[in-house]
């Protein structure tokens, strides 16, 4: 068995939501492993940053910030002070990782399906995500 | 160590939300697998669905449609419906709740396998939580990994 861990780094996106595709980059880790057959995780290494996957198209992202907002709390909008993170329960309702089988070193996701790192405004300027590949 | 990765599919008879127990068909695939300790995958690839667990008789099915409602209302507009970037094909872009709900529940859960046997509870099933507002056949992916 064959087990490789990479880890990236995303920039915070500032101007959009917070929703940011990293298929690319997981795709990446896999074919490089040249591990044929496994699993990929893909972790947050940020308390205010959740995995997912979803459709990343612009109407899908603007419901799916929306939805979540809807369950922001008042103490989860202050701000973070640059030494503390905010506490927001959102991310933790998605949850901070993700596993994908992979099979003859492809993902087995579907046609419209995206690997989605969710950002609600932590302090941090660069997202730590940790990406395990692990199979044979 | 081996990985074996299977699929199955499911069928959704209703237009809107439906979850079916697939735990049977989970275990039958780790059952041929010959593995027996490890851990087990359940994935499913589509933005409109999700895998979980949950006890699957009515009273649950009927408190998760109540939660899902709450999360993502039917019956609103949604920005997905009329934005220009679903290209899905299938002629249907009104799913926005689906997409939603998909989207936090999540694509897939992994359970340990030992002594052959999955670590679930007796009231804990693996379920198929379909979203989406058509009727439609959706493949499972398996990955059973172990020795």
């Amino acid at each position: 068995m064959n087990i490789k861990t990479i880890e990236m780094e995303f920039k915070k996106d500032k101007e959009g939501l917070g929703l940011i595709d990293i298929t690319r980059p997981v795709e990446h880790s896999v074919i490089e492993s040249e591990i044929q057959n496994g699993l990929v995780t893909v972790q947050s290494a940020d308390p205010n940053v959740c995995i997912t996957t979803m459709e990343f198209e612009p109407g899908t992202i603007k419901d799916l910030r929306a939805a979540l907002d809807r369950l922001e709390t008042p103490e989860a909008k202050v701000k973070g002070n640059g030494k503390e993170e905010k506490q927001d329960a959102r991310p933790v309702l998605v949850g901070p990782s993700i596993t994908i089988p992979f099979k003859d070193n492809r993902l087995v996701v579907g046609k419209w399906q995206e690997i989605v790192l969710m950002d609600f405004d932590g302090v941090q300027n660069r997202k730590r995500v940790v990406v395990q590949v692990v199979g044979e | 160590m081996a990985v074996k990765t299977e699929e199955f599919y499911v069928d959704k008879p209703v237009e809107d939300l439906y979850i079916s127990d697939i735990t049977k068909q989970v275990e039958q695939l780790v059952d041929n697998s010959h593995i027996s300790n490890g851990i087990v995958t359940v994935f499913i690839g589509c933005s409109t669905a999700s895998i979980s667990t949950m006890k699957h008789e009515p009273r649950s099915i009927k408190e998760m449609h109540a939660t899902l409602e709450m999360l993502a209302p039917s019956g609103v507009e949604y920005a997905h419906h009329t934005s220009t970037g679903d290209l899905n094909g299938i002629g249907n872009d009104n799913n926005g709740k689906s997409h939603i709900r998909s989207a936090i529940l999540g694509p897939s859960i992994t359970v340990p396998l030992k002594d052959g046997k999955l670590t679930l509870d007796k009231d804990q099933d693996i379920v198929v939580l379909d979203f989406d507002i058509i009727k439609r056949k959706r493949k499972i992916t398996v990955q059973i990994m172990g020795e």
